[in-house]
């Protein structure tokens, strides 16, 4: 396993035990500069980058398995009332009765504290000894997971529209 | 070279404390804390042992930490010792020893056989 690919493994693997960016950040660094120096397989000094991050993490508690249920249950309902609200509203229909406005603002309402949960545990992994990011924040990535709900709400307003 | 034969128990207890008096000799680095140790005689240990055990007396505020420029390479992350850390070392290493003191007075001494 190479250097850089030992670094992206265990930021992997740090990220999925919940370790703040900053931390990750400098774990990361302390085994970039352990091997330079050294010379050493990054996997024999540290073992794999799962095992080095359990041991990181061992007295660190998970957060509890409703917790992550409960989250994505709420993000499953808020997508699924704002798809029916602004199909709705687009429509210029109602669902079950109500205005499309009000399932829509219903599902924000769901979701956002759920977003913003979320927006705030994904801190940035920032090297230590330059401030950059290791982890280059993707533009194109949030694009994805934004628009592409929003463009099957589209396609489907388009489809009942036409064959409708 | 190191006595591989040392129980890691045994290094695990010693660890921090062997650790903090190398860095309050002088602020170092991991690499030359790795080499004083095997130096030292207590044999090799990994990164994967010794980063935790500094970034443990660091969140203990017994160490500091900085990054600085290396020479052609990545930063070298120094340690340094803070007034804490050196009364923590002064209190543990005389509680270290008296400790090792009563554990060999009840092991059994190495007869010569003449």
């Amino acid at each position: 396993m190479t250097s850089t690919d030992y670094t992206q493994r265990l930021i992997l693997a740090l990220r999925l035990k919940d370790v703040p960016g900053d931390r990750v950040g400098e774990i990361v660094a302390e085994v970039e500069s352990h091997v330079a120096e050294t010379g050493e397989d990054p996997t024999e000094a540290f073992g794999t980058p799962r095992q080095y991050a359990a041991s990181l993490t061992a007295e660190h508690r998970p957060a509890p398995w409703w917790f992550t249920a409960a989250s994505l249950a709420g993000s499953g309902v808020a997508g699924w009332l704002i798809a029916q609200g602004g199909l709705a509203v687009l429509l210029d229909e109602t669902y079950w009765g109500q205005s499309g406005w009000l399932w829509l603002a219903l599902g924000l309402a769901v979701g956002i504290p759920g977003g913003i949960s979320v927006w705030r545990r994904s801190t940035r992994v920032r090297d230590p000894r330059t401030g950059s990011d290791l982890v280059p924040f993707s533009p194109g990535g949030l694009v994805v997971l934004i628009g592409s709900p929003i463009l099957v709400v589209l396609l489907a307003f388009a489809a009942i529209r036409i064959f409708g | 070279m190191a006595d591989d034969d040392t129980p890691s128990e045994w290094l695990r207890a010693v660890l921090p404390l062997a650790v903090l008096s190398i860095v309050a000799e002088g602020e170092t680095y991991g690499y030359v804390v790795a080499q004083r140790l095997q130096a030292a005689g207590l044999g090799t240990v990994k990164g994967g042992t010794l980063y935790p055990v500094l970034n443990r007396l660091e969140d203990a505020a017994l160490l500091t930490s900085s990054w600085r420029e290396g020479v052609g390479g990545p930063g070298r992350k120094f340690f340094a010792v803070t007034p804490q850390g050196r009364a923590h070392l002064a209190e543990r290493a005389s509680a270290w020893r008296t400790f090792t003191e009563r554990a060999a007075g009840l092991l059994p001494v190495e007869r010569s056989t003449t």
